[in-house]
C-alpha cells in the first residue's frame, strides 16, 4: 500500500518536472545550482534524474547550453531557447487550467 | 577522487562516444560542487547518484537487454514449441541411426544425449538471434505504424488452423531435410560395394537450399500456430514460399541427375530412360498437387475470414 502510494506520488511529480525545470531556467543556471534552486523551492529532484533530463531537453531544442570555464570548475549553463520559451508559456497555461479544474473537482461537495 | 573517476567511467563508457566528454565534465563538476558544499564524503555522493548503469540509461545509453517486453511473449512461445519438438526429433533420429548401425546401447544413449544438447543449443541460439535482430530493427517499425480498430482480429473464427496440425506440419517440415540426409547415408553404409546413393557430382548448395527452404516451411508453420488463422501476410508468404520450393525442385530434378547413375545401374539395372522420366514427372506432379492444396486452403481461409469481417 505504502509502495503503491509512493509510486503514484512519483508519477505526479514526474509529470510536473519539465515545467518546473523550464520555469527555473528562465535565468541561465548550471546543473548543481538548479538542483539547489529547486530544492529551496520545495520541488526537490534527484541529480540522477535532473542531469539526463537537461540533456534530453537540450537535444529536443527547448534548452541551449554554454560551458563557462572561467571559474574554478567548468560549468555547463543551461538556458531556455526560443521554442523553450514558447513551451514554457503553453505548459504554464495548461497547468493553471489543470490545477483549477482539479481544485474544483477535489473541493466539490456531494 | 579515485572513486569519482571510476564512477564517471562506469557511466560514460555506456554512452555514445560523442556525448562522453561532455557528460563526464558535467558529472565531475556536480560531484565536486556537492563535496565542497557540505560535510558529505565521496562515496555518499556517488551513492546518491545511484547505479551507474541506470544513470547511463537515463542519459539514453543503448539498450542493455537482448529481447525486450515487445517480443518476449513471442520469443517464449516459439522456444516452448520448437525446443521440445526439435530435440525429440533429433533424439529419435539418433536412436534410429544408432540401432540400425548395431551399436552398443551405451554409445547410442551417449549419442542421443549429445545430439539433443547440440540441437537444443542450435534452437536456442537461432531463435534468440532472430528475435534480437527483430528487437533492434523491428520495434521502431512496430511503434511507428499507427494502430486502428480495423487491426483487431476477428472474434468469431478464433482458430482456423489447428494447433496440432500446425505443429505436426512444423515437425514434418524439419523431418524432410533430416530424412534426406540420414536415409541415404544409411543406405550408403549398408551398400556392399560402397556406391553412394546421391550423385557425388551434385553441388552441396542443393542440400543447403533444401535445408533452408524447409526451415522456412517449419518457421511458417510456427507462425501459423501463433496466429491461428489465415491472414493476408500468412497467405502471401506461403504462396511465395511454395513458389520458391517448386522452382527449386524443378531446377534440381530437370537440371541434373540427383541419384547416382552408378547406384541406379547397380541396383536397378533394367531401368529405362522412360521410367526415369516417369518417376521425375510423378514427383513433380505430387509436389504441385500438394502445393495447390495448401495454397487453396490458405486462400479460402483468408477469404472466409474477410467475408466474416464484413
Amino acid at each position: 500500500m505504502k509502495e503503491l502510494l509512493d509510486n503514484q506520488l512519483l508519477e505526479m511529480r514526474r509529470g510536473t518536472l519539465v515545467l518546473a525545470v523550464l520555469r527555473c531556467l528562465h535565468e541561465p543556471m548550471y546543473g548543481y545550482a538548479l538542483l539547489r534552486h529547486m530544492e529551496e523551492r520545495q520541488v526537490p529532484v534527484d541529480a540522477s534524474t535532473l542531469y539526463p533530463l537537461l540533456r534530453r531537453l537540450e537535444s529536443q531544442g527547448w534548452l541551449q547550453s554554454d560551458w563557462d570555464t572561467s571559474g574554478s570548475r567548468p560549468r555547463k549553463y543551461y538556458r531556455l531557447s526560443q521554442s523553450g520559451e514558447r513551451a514554457l508559456q503553453q505548459l504554464t497555461t495548461e497547468w493553471k487550467q489543470l490545477s483549477a479544474s482539479m481544485t474544483r473537482l477535489l473541493e466539490e461537495n456531494d | 577522487m579515485e572513486l569519482t573517476d571510476r564512477y564517471i567511467h562506469a557511466v560514460t563508457r555506456q554512452l555514445p562516444a560523442a556525448q562522453r566528454d561532455d557528460v563526464a565534465r558535467e558529472l565531475r563538476a556536480t560531484i565536486e560542487d556537492t563535496l565542497s558544499e557540505g560535510d558529505v564524503d565521496e562515496s555518499a555522493v556517488l551513492q546518491q547518484l545511484g547505479d551507474p548503469s541506470i544513470l547511463a540509461q537515463r542519459y539514453g545509453a543503448k539498450q542493455t537487454y537482448l529481447i525486450g517486453p515487445d517480443y518476449f511473449p513471442e520469443y517464449r512461445t516459439v522456444l516452448k514449441v520448437l525446443l521440445p519438438a526439435v530435440v525429440a526429433l533429433f533424439a529419435i533420429l539418433s536412436v534410429i541411426d544408432g540401432w540400425s548401425a548395431e551399436r552398443d546401447t551405451g554409445d547410442v544413449l551417449l549419442d542421443v544425449l549429445k545430439t539433443s544438447l547440440v540441437a537444443a543449443g542450435q534452437v536456442v541460439f537461432w531463435t534468440t538471434l532472430g528475435f534480437a535482430i527483430a528487437e533492434r530493427t523491428g520495434s521502431q517499425a512496430l511503434a511507428a505504424t499507427s494502430w486502428s480498430p480495423q487491426d483487431l482480429p476477428a472474434a468469431e473464427p478464433a482458430r482456423q488452423i489447428g494447433k496440432f496440425d500446425a505443429l505436426a506440419g512444423a515437425a514434418m517440415a524439419l523431418f524432410v531435410p533430416i530424412a534426406v540426409i540420414v536415409v541415404p547415408r544409411r543406405l550408403d553404409r549398408l551398400h556392399p560395394d560402397g556406391i553412394q546413393f546421391f550423385n557425388p557430382d551434385l553441388s552441396t548448395w542443393w542440400l543447403f537450399g533444401l535445408i533452408g527452404i524447409f526451415v522456412l516451411f517449419a518457421l511458417h508453420q510456427i507462425w501459423q500456430y501463433t496466429v491461428g488463422r489465415w491472414t493476408t501476410p500468412l497467405m502471401t508468404s506461403l504462396i511465395v514460399l511454395n513458389g520458391i520450393w517448386l522452382t527449386y525442385l524443378l531446377a534440381l530434378l530437370l537440371g541434373q541427375d540427383v541419384v547416382n547413375p552408378a547406384w541406379l545401374a547397380h541396383e536397378v539395372p533394367d531401368m529405362t530412360e522412360q521410367v526415369k522420366r516417369w518417376i521425375i514427372g510423378s514427383v513433380l506432379a505430387t509436389a504441385v498437387i500438394i502445393t495447390v492444396i495448401e495454397v487453396a486452403e490458405a486462400v479460402r481461409g483468408n477469404q472466409r475470414l474477410d467475408s466474416a469481417e464484413r
